[in-house]
Parts: structure tokens; sequence; C-alpha cells
């Protein structure tokens, strides 16, 4: 029994690798001289074996089950605190930079605009430099007075083209030469920007070249009417239709004209009334043939503009009063510029004189 | 694995060698990334890393038993050296395999299962497995933790050494008796 114990005790040592080289020794010899003892020692061997992997299995099986790596589970660990917290300084640092940046550079775009601004006028300052209107302003309550601030009246004669990109120019700065300003037609409509109020600090101390009021004066139309051409072989209806003559002009004036031809006008005025009369009586289909006065006024232009506006009075720009007559046929006025007609047109833009061609109606005008 | 100090290491190494079996676990979980990553790199697959992380820790716990075991280095670091030299072993294995394939490429390399012993001792382990607990349990501790028999003894709260000997030679004899009623020898050899 002893003995059998001292084998097994041989074949754990052996089996667990704790046996020593006597041991191995000892037990090569008992099992060299006993074929049974081999037997009994392989199944030992085996069967250890056998234990040993059932162990690992269970191991095994036991790692699997609970060794699942989270690679997130350390998400507010030093590392990820440390990389965050870098991150997010990073992107304040280059926020703060890029938004100095822009603001600098914004600021640097508005000294430029500027300075350009001051070298614009100062060459339109230079004397042979064309003349603009300025300041270019939308039609509202802005005044400019002779001293170069706005007032209400020159609002009226400052409209000028503006097209498609001029509230671009108008917010860059107000870069005058970028202004599109066309002869023809000169004044189509007002200016509009919705800068008016900075427009209007920017431009309060500029020197303005603003147009002058030469005179203003009274003229009477001649009227036709083509009901009344056509009864021409009636001499005396046709008497009756040429109510004033042109020689009516400058009959009277506000500023400049003189007593006498206040005196003409009048003379004129009970003339023309005692003809009007008479027609009246001849021909009553004719009674709505009334003379017409109109209120001329004669404007110089810095731009050496020629055209009119006609609104309740007739403004004239760059034309003499000398050589002009006023008439009106079918309920249209004319006048007569040196044997030119040019149509007059109610309107509130600034039109240039457009003379006709029309041979028959300058005819007619001609009272042919 | 940054900054892992000794002192974790030690108390680690001491609670495998008491055979605690998450302290085994943790250690799995500190390695297993650098393996994968190396085992990934070399055109192994995060199964294949798993198997080969499973057998270096199996290593490990088998090797920190022993008597003569001396740690010099970061457990860790000999962790994954064994699990490099597991996953190297298995490379030239499956080299030597494929060497009359025209394409022994290491993408086709598939990891066989450190399966030395025959297919029968598969039967073996299930016998062990198929035993009472305690019998189980005695001969696990004994031959493959290489506890001695006092400890067992006092895990085991056995009265003494002599009872666990005892115990141990029963158990072990029905496991043989169980195997030789089904199986001859020579069946396993």
């Amino acid at each position: 029994m002893a003995s059998k114990e001292r084998h097994i005790e041989l074949f754990d040592k052996y089996v667990l690798g704790t046996i020593t080289k006597a041991e191995e020794k000892e037990m090569h010899l008992l099992i060299k001289n006993n074929p049974e003892l081999e037997l009994e020692f392989k199944t030992h061997k085996l069967l250890a074996e056998g234990i040993k992997l059932a162990r690992k299995e269970e191991l095994k099986d036991y790692i699997k089950e609970h060794g699942k790596v989270e690679y997130f589970q350390n998400i507010w660990g030093k590392k990820w605190r440390s990389a965050s917290a870098v991150i997010v300084l990073l992107f304040t640092f280059s926020f703060f930079i890029a938004q100095y940046l822009s603001k600098k550079a914004a600021n640097e775009m508005t000294v430029a605009n500027k300075e350009d601004v001051l070298k614009t006028e100062k060459t339109k300052e230079q004397p042979g430099s064309n003349p603009i209107k300025e300041p270019i302003t939308e039609e509202s309550d802005i005044t400019l007075n002779n001293s170069g601030n706005i007032t209400q009246e020159s609002l009226d004669y400052k409209n000028i083209e503006v097209f498609e990109d001029a509230e671009l120019i108008a917010s860059d700065a107000m870069d005058t030469n970028r202004f599109v300003v066309e002869e023809e037609p000169y004044f189509k409509k007002p200016v509009t920007s919705n800068k008016s109020e900075e427009l209007k600090k920017e431009y309060k101390d500029l020197p303005i070249a603003e147009e002058k009021k030469l005179f203003d004066t009274t003229f009477i139309a001649q009227v036709y009417s083509s009901r009344i051409t056509d009864k021409k072989d009636n001499p005396q209806s046709e008497a009756g239709t040429e109510i004033v003559q042109s020689k009516a002009r400058n009959a009277s004036t506000k500023n400049n004209v003189e007593l006498k031809e206040k005196e003409s006008l009048e003379a004129t005025k009970e003339q023309m009334v005692k003809d009007t009369i008479d027609a009246e009586l001849k021909n009553e289909k004719d009674l709505d043939l009334e003379p017409i006065s109109i209120f001329v006024e004669f404007w110089q232009s810095p731009l050496n503009f020629k055209g009119y506006q006609y609104q309740s009075a007739l403004k004239l720009y760059g034309i003499k009063s000398e050589s002009i007559s006023i008439i009106q046929y079918d309920y249209i006025l004319y006048m007569k510029v040196s044997d030119q007609y040019c149509k007059i047109v109610k309107s509130k833009e600034y039109l240039p004189f457009k003379f006709i061609k029309d041979i028959n109606l300058i005819q007619k005008l001609n009272g042919n | 694995m940054l900054g892992r100090s000794r002192a974790k290491d030690k108390q680690q190494l001491k609670q495998i060698q008491e055979g605690d079996k998450d302290a085994l676990v943790s250690l799995y979980k500190d390695c297993f990334t650098t393996v994968k990553n190396l085992i990934a790199h070399q055109g192994g697959s995060e199964t294949i890393a798993e198997d080969v992380m499973q057998d270096a820790v199996i290593a490990v716990w088998e090797n920190c038993r022993k008597a003569d075991f001396n740690l010099t280095s970061l457990l860790t670091t000999y962790t994954i050296a064994i699990a490099k030299n597991l996953w190297y072993k298995e490379m030239n294995k499956t080299k030597r395999m494929t060497k009359g394939n025209e394409e022994p490429h290491v993408n086709r390399m598939v990891f066989v299962p450190n399966n030395d012993a025959p297919m029968d001792m598969t039967i073996l382990k299930d016998m062990v497995n198929s035993m009472g607990n305690t019998c189980r349990e005695l001969l696990v501790l004994f031959y493959f933790d290489g506890l001695d028999t006092k400890t067992i003894a006092k895990k085991m709260n056995f009265a003494n050494t002599n009872t666990v000997k005892s115990k141990k030679y029963q158990c072990f004899k029905k496991l043989q008796e169980k195997m030789t009623s089904k199986f001859n020898l020579e069946d396993f050899l």
C-alpha cells in the first residue's frame, strides 16, 4: 500500500512538474521494470491532462463572459478630458482670432473708403472738371440751402438716374466717380438710397454746385384747335382763334420786368378778352379755346442741361427767353424755339427738348 | 496601461495566485487592445486576438502559481509577451500548413486553437465536468492550480491534509474507473 502511495506521489509530482531529478530517476526505474506501473503512469498523466483541460475551458468561458472590452468605458478618463479641453481651447482661440481679424479688416476698409471720398471731392473742386450735382439723395423731405446744405426745393432737380447697383455704390462710401449720369434723359428718376440719412450727414459739409434761377415770367399761349383749323375757310372764325400773339411774352415779370412791359401785357390782355368775346359771339363751339397763361422760370444748370420740367410752372433749362413762344394746339402745349417746335408735357421728371419733325403739324402750328 | 503602477501589478498578481478569476479578467482587459492591434496589424482578426489573449492569461494563471515564478517586468508586459509568442507560434503553424498552397497570404490565416491534445481529450474533459463538484474542484485545485494539500484543505474546509489526500485519491480513482469502463488507454494514446 505504501509503495502504491509512493507511486502516485511520484506521478503527481511528475505531472505538476515539481519532481526532483532523483525522484525522476527513481520513477523511471520503477516504470522500466514494471509494465503495469507504466500503464498506470500513462493513465495518470492522461487524466491529469483531462483535468487541466477542463479547468482551462472553464476559465476561458469565464473570461469570454466577463472580459468584453468596452472601448469608451474610460471616456471621462484623464486622457479624454485633457484632449477635449485642448480641442475646446483651440476652437475658442481660433474663433476670437477670426473675429479680431475680420473687425480689423472692416475698419481698414472704412478708412480707405473715406479717403477715396475725400480724394473724389478734391478732384471735383479742381477747375475745368465737370461739375456733378451733389448730394444725391432720395426724394424725401431733405433740404439744401445755398450754403451747401440740403434744401427741399433743390431736391426737385436732383434726380439722377441710378441703375441697379445704386444701392451698392451708395453704400460703398459714395465713390461718386462710379455714378453714371446720362445726359438724355438727364433726370429720369429720383435717386433712391436706403442710406439717405448717412449720405445727408456725409455730404452736409461738402461744397455743392447748384442750379441758378435766372428769372421768371408769365407767357400767354397761343391756342389753336384742329376743329378751328378745319374751318379755315371762315376768315372770321380763324381770326377768332388767334387770341394772343407771341409778342405778349415777357408781359409781366416778378423780378426784373419793367413797368412798360406790364402795361403792354395789360393791353394785350384787354385785347385778348375783347377778341375772345367776339369769337364767342361768332362761334359758340370755340368757347373752350381760352388763352392760357403759363408761369415760366428760366434756369441755368451747372451741367448745361437743356430741357424742361412742367408741373405748376414751366422750368426751362439752357434756353434764352427772347427766342421762345408758347402755343397750345389741340390742348397740347408746344414751345417754339427759333422756327422749331417742341412738345411740352406735364411731368415731374426733367425732360429734354424733343423737336417735332412732323411737317403737317409744324405747318398747322405756324398757322398755315 | 499607461501609468500602471507596480503596486497594482503586485496586487493583481497576488489575486491571480489566490485563484481570483476577476483579477484574470482584469488583466485580460488591460492587455487586449494592444494584442488585438498587434494581431490586426499582421492580418489577424479580433476573434483570433480573443483566443490568443485567453490562452495567454491562462498561461499567466498557470505560471504565476509555480514556486520558481519571479516577475521582473510589469504583469501586462509579461502577458503581452506571452500573447505575442502564442500568436507567432500559431502564425508559423499556419504558414507550415499553407505551405503547399500557392497563396500563403497572411489574411487567410486562421487561428487553430491550441489543441495539442488529441480529440479524445475532450471526452476526458467532459468526464471531469460530469463529476461531482467537490471531486472536480479538488482535482482541479490540485492538478491545474498546483495548490498543495494544506492550502486545499483550508480552501475546501477539509479537516487536514490526509483527508485531502484520501479524498483526492478516491476522486482520481473514480475518474479512472469512468474512463476505463468506456475506453481503453490505447484509445487516447
